[in-house]
């Protein structure tokens, strides 16, 4: 008996969804959407779209904004006018990239749209690759264990940074399941694969969302990319310890790459953003909560120009530092997996 | 209806001093008499023809006194009600009189007395024995009228206890809901949105002491057992001077006393919870006693559907008490005492597997309130009350994680607790004095000791073989505040057909090394245009110096109370409103016109981005900014008092804004209570004495809603243009709650059994609203409902003896 007044009323309480069309104001007005997420190591290049109504199902090739004119000024003086080599693509004509600490400013004029200004620079960034050291090999797994450590000197302010590990294995393509796969194979294309690493660094965190998060336990199991702020170290030199496994390959020798990111405050608020709503999408709210904007720094517009620097450190299992085109990375067809 | 109550058929117990020293009393105006020299004239209008009666209305059965009881003198057209300690005072002159006493749910009462001097004198009402055919109110009709306070409203317990409710709990915050002004929020919440104000805007009291967090299980119930409710009171305007500290209402509740000539009792039990309340005399006509329970078994029910070694369970309890002891026919005393608790928890064992891993995992979250209130009444001379109270207040927010985790002999313990807190001590005195039958006076002062410990965070580390390591604690630690008023007020007759009260309040506050002074003016008209109809005006200026930061608008008790600071300044409000009432047909219908419009300041949110975790960890007014908000309405109510056919209708037309600089490109959005539209049409007919149904119908049009309009890409990224804050509106909310009351008279006592539907027709209203992306929408993307509450029956058992 109890147990059918509880069927009851959970019946009547538990939620129930539906569909719904909500009063939203009319009108919706377009705006111009500029991406373009610049560092030391890329050259000049402005993708540019245009948003539409929620409910519109163009899709994104549709999007792109043709014959604008595109203008990157350096620390206020004309700098280039970017080319137009795709349907919504600008890039530089002249192999021209940005540089550290410099700030650049972007300049949009298209039919349609009033123009879109944006200005932000790559941060400066100082690091160095300190020591690489083999700590086990571990023959049952058929993995070996490392232990590098990177010294980091912060700037002044409020800096946010990311940590990447690679490691270069051999990669084939998996028929049946179509995307590729780690193998082990002297055939085999070499890729980077992201491995995971540990460290004893209570600022890292997880996830780009919780990297002001005090409350997220200073200790992580393994982080694939680590994000974190210099709250605890503010213009200080800080010297991460990070260990980690890695797989043992026949084909391949041990090769390592890390990457340091210094983001730019607007690319750091953006990525954060960006995450965030993919949070938002799809997850039941109260109707008063507030969904997440998506961070720009285009006035009269959407989107993002903004910069970051990366410290890109290659060593091998000796600590060495090597070059992309001795393994041939990235180069050719993947063959299919035996 | 009391069957072990020998009720006495003496309708009138009096007891009289001669009281020779009246105009002694004017000394008593030294005390809180701020702007003496607006009141100069008062004093000089004691003349030596005039007299005071006065004393306290009481119920007889119960000697419980009876706020809010009308005593009028036809003859002259004068006339008071108790206060709310059930104390009434009216100036008149020598000869006899004919008096009326009344109040709803008493018989009607008419005394001759021949005054010759001032006359102090306990009235008593019987409570009504209801037929079909005395079912009119009589002068208490016109209390409204009468009364100088607009936007004030009082529904009696009993009526409340009729309607049709949730599951059968019966909810007295819910039934306010159904009044104009006041907005719920969320379907099924207690909440209270009092004309544009914000959940924190309230000032809930307790038996004269401030509640923080009136709330059960998320909102869904209030913490007010109406068992041990005497009266609630709800002022949405034109605040009297003697309130303060909060912008948009004051939600006044006062406990009964306890029965002080012989034990009564009464209990409920519903679907979800089971109440009961028990009073009575300690010693007979001197002192008395109330205590009240309440416990939800919702953690009962839900244990058929917890499986393996995982236990998760919700349940509430509250329990209330009061006493009181009669000193001498001037001075009583009482004690209130009020805890509740809210308790969710969810444990998990792992199964062990082999010998090698024993997982355990707690989470914990909870919050309670405690209460207790110390209050003397003293009737110190005829022309002057007072009334002193000391309390203290702890309102508490915890959630906690526990987990174990050991493998392979290595045990890994960690720990996590995050609470909020605040505490306030009280003590206040007030009094009241009437020197002549044109001025009623109030005075009095205030002082409060906050005590708030906001996100306070904990963690612990204990690893095998390693000293344990506290990972966080919170650096802010408690923040000491100090909040002191002073008011007087004066409700002057000063013509025969215009009343008005004129009052100030001064407050000052510190905290952190900073003060803020205020004055805050309080105005209020009564004008009468017609024999039945007044036209009422009136102005408030309030200042708040406690904040709730909510995540969004919604008020959780996840919620931090924090106190105004340096760069954190108190919130402000002013408010204008203008009424216009009409009493019809001897005043069994009554239609009241209201208008009103409100300017705030000092509102607080989170900056964008700004997480509530991190609050403690930082300067609070780092993290929140500062704004504004306007609210503009009007509303109508229209109240049905006598007959078979009781009730009323209610309908609100608003429109609420906020403005702050970084949200919306600073321009002014909805708020996210803003309802263009609200009806409440609430009914009640009597068959029978035994049998009664009432149905409540509430419509309310779409809340905003903060949503994506259009749709964007960078790289592979499909993003959301948000788009202007508020823009969208939810569908309207609509539903229809129906119950049915049959009580039988037993030799004990009586018995009621409840039967009720709510949301009869079924309506999917919305509760929550997202975006989605699925085959269901037409579009890349649509939205989705989630609707709860939909038609639940509902059944209770109740007793009462």
């Amino acid at each position: 008996m109890r147990r059918w007044i509880v069927i009851l009323l959970l019946s009547a309480i538990c939620g129930c969804e539906s569909v719904v069309d909500l009063e939203v104001p009319g009108g919706y007005q377009s705006q111009l959407v500029v991406e373009s997420i610049f560092s030391p190591d890329s050259l000049w290049k402005v993708e540019l779209s245009r948003s539409i109504p929620l409910t519109d199902n163009t899709v994104q090739s549709e999007l792109m904004v043709s014959g604008a004119t595109v203008i990157i000024f350096r620390e206020n003086n004309f700098r280039d006018t970017l080319w137009q080599i795709d349907r919504g693509v600008y890039q530089t004509a002249h192999s021209h990239r940005p540089e550290q600490g410099s700030v650049y400013g972007l300049q949009v004029n298209v039919d349609g749209y009033p123009q879109a200004t944006a200005s932000s620079r790559a941060p400066l960034l100082q690091s160095e690759l300190l020591e690489v050291e083999r700590l086990a090999i571990n023959d049952s797994s058929a993995t070996e264990d490392y232990g590098i450590r990177v010294r980091l000197a912060d700037r002044t302010g409020k800096n946010y940074y990311r940590l990447d590990l690679f490691q270069v294995a051999p990669f084939c393509r998996n028929e049946r399941r179509g995307y590729r796969t780690i193998g082990d194979n002297p055939q085999y294309l070499a890729d980077y694969s992201q491995i995971a690493f540990l460290s004893n660094s209570p600022s890292l965190r997880s996830y780009i969302e919780t990297v002001d998060d005090p409350t997220v336990p200073d200790f992580e199991d393994r982080f694939w990319s680590a994000f974190f702020s210099d709250q605890l170290f503010e213009a200080t030199t800080k010297d991460f310890k990070i260990t980690f496994e890695a797989r043992i390959f026949e084909s391949i020798s041990a090769h390592f790459m890390l990457t340091l990111t210094a983001f730019s405050d607007d690319l750091f608020a953006f990525e954060r953003s960006v995450v965030l709503q993919d949070l938002f999408v799809g997850i039941p709210n109260i109707i008063q909560s507030n969904p997440p904007t998506v961070h720009t720094n285009i006035q009269n517009g959407l989107g993002i120009f903004a910069g970051h620097t990366t410290d890109t450190y290659r060593f091998d299992g000796n600590g060495n530092e090597w070059q992309e085109d001795v393994l041939g990375i990235g180069v050719g067809e993947l063959e299919p997996c035996q | 209806m009391r069957a072990n109550c020998v009720v006495s058929n003496v309708l009138l117990q009096s007891f009289a001093y001669r009281s020779e020293q009246r105009m002694r009393a004017t000394k008593w105006l030294s005390f809180g008499l701020l702007l003496g020299w607006l009141w100069s004239p008062v004093l000089g209008t004691v003349t030596a023809q005039s007299l005071i009666i006065n004393g306290y209305v009481e119920d007889m059965a119960s000697r419980e006194r009876i706020l809010g009881a009308s005593v009028y003198i036809p003859a002259l057209q004068i006339g008071t009600t108790t206060n709310q300690y059930g104390f009434y005072s009216l100036t008149t002159v020598p000869g006899s009189h004919l008096i009326s006493v009344s109040h709803v749910g008493y018989d009607p009462v008419w005394i001759r007395l021949e005054l010759a001097g001032d006359t102090t004198l306990t009235l008593t009402l019987a409570p009504r024995v209801v037929g079909l055919d005395d079912m009119e109110v009589f002068a208490d009709q016109e209390t409204n009228l009468n009364d100088v306070q607009m936007s004030r409203h009082e529904i009696s317990i009993e009526e409340i206890e009729t309607l049709p409710v949730i599951l059968g709990e019966i909810d007295i915050q819910k039934t306010l809901q159904l009044l104009p002004g006041v907005q719920s929020g969320l379907e099924g919440s207690s909440g209270l949105y009092v004309r544009g104000g914000r959940a924190d805007q309230n000032l809930i009291l307790l038996d004269g002491l401030p509640l923080y967090n009136p709330n059960h299980l998320f909102g869904f119930f209030s913490v007010f057992n109406s068992a041990a409710m005497k009266r609630v009171e709800l002022i949405k305007g034109g605040f009297p001077a003697r309130y303060g500290g909060r912008l948009s209402s004051v939600i006044s509740y006062t406990m009964k006393e306890g029965n002080l000539k012989c034990f009564a009792g009464q209990g409920a039990i519903g679907l979800l919870s089971s109440r009961a309340m028990l009073e009575g005399p300690i010693v007979k006509d001197r002192a008395s006693f109330l205590v009240a329970g309440r416990r939800t078994y919702i953690d009962q029910l839900l244990r058929p559907f917890q499986r393996g070694r995982t236990r998760y369970g919700a349940a509430f309890y509250d329990l209330n008490f009061k006493a009181n002891y009669v000193i001498s026919k001037r001075d009583r005393i009482y004690l209130s005492a009020y805890a509740g608790q809210d308790e969710f928890s969810y444990k998990k064992r792992s199964a062990p597997v082999g010998l090698s891993s024993n997982d355990e995992l707690d989470y914990e979250l909870g919050w309670s309130n405690r209460l207790a209130s110390l209050r003397w009444n003293r009737l110190i001379r005829n022309r002057l009350f007072a009334n002193v109270l000391v309390g203290v207040m702890k309102y508490r927010f915890s959630s906690g994680r526990y987990s174990l985790d050991e493998s392979d002999g290595v045990v890994i313990k960690y720990e996590g607790s995050w609470h909020s807190e605040v505490v306030d001590w009280t003590a206040k005195i007030d009094f009241e004095f009437i020197p002549n039958s044109r001025h009623y006076m109030r005075f009095g002062a205030e002082g409060i000791l906050h005590r708030f410990d906001p996100g306070t965070t904990q963690t612990r580390l204990e690893e095998s073989g390693r000293p344990p390591v506290n990972l966080l604690q919170a650096p802010t630690g408690g923040i000491g505040s100090q909040e002191m008023a002073l008011y007087v007020e004066d409700e002057i007759q000063l013509h025969r057909d215009l009343r008005a009260t004129t009052g100030i309040r001064f407050s000052s506050y510190t905290a952190r090394g900073v003060r803020y002074n205020s004055f805050e003016p309080r105005l209020g008209a009564n004008v009468r245009v017609a024999e039945k109809s007044v036209i009422k005006i009136s102005y408030a200026r309030s200042k708040q110096y406690v904040h709730l930061l909510t995540g969004g608008g919604t008020a959780l008790p996840t919620d931090l109370w924090i106190p105004s600071m340096d760069r954190i300044t108190p919130q402000s409000g002013h408010q204008l409103a203008v009424g216009l009432i009409n009493g019809f047909r001897d005043g069994r219908y009554e239609v009241s016109i209201e208008g009103y419009l409100k300017y705030m300041t000092g509102h607080l949110e989170y900056k964008l981005g700004a997480d509530r975790f991190r609050s403690a960890f930082l300067d609070w007014p780092d993290i929140v900014e500062i704004g504004t908000g306007t609210a503009l309405g009007a509303e109508i109510f229209i109240q049905k008092k006598g007959g078979r056919l009781t009730g009323w209708a209610g309908y609100t037309w608003s429109r609420t804004t906020r403005r702050f600089e970084s949200l919306n490109g600073g321009d002014p959005f909805p708020d996210g209570y803003d309802r263009r539209h609200d009806v409440s049409i609430v009914t009640q007919y009597q068959f029978s004495t035994t049998r009664q149904i009432s149905a409540v119908w509430v419509y309310g049009s779409g809340y905003p809603v903060w949503v994506p309009i259009g749709r964007f890409f960078t790289d592979s990224n499909y993003l959301l243009d948000i788009g202007p804050v508020n823009s969208a509106r939810a569908p309207a909310y609509h539903r229809l709650d129906i119950s049915a009351n049959f009580t039988k008279l037993r030799s004990w006592g009586e018995r009621t059994i409840s039967l009720g539907l709510y949301n009869a027709y079924n309506r999917k209203n919305p509760m929550f609203i997202y975006p989605h992306n699925d085959a269901s929408c037409e579009s890349t993307l649509c939205f989705r409902q989630m609707s709860l509450l939909q038609l639940i029956p509902a059944i209770s058992w109740k007793w009462k003896f």
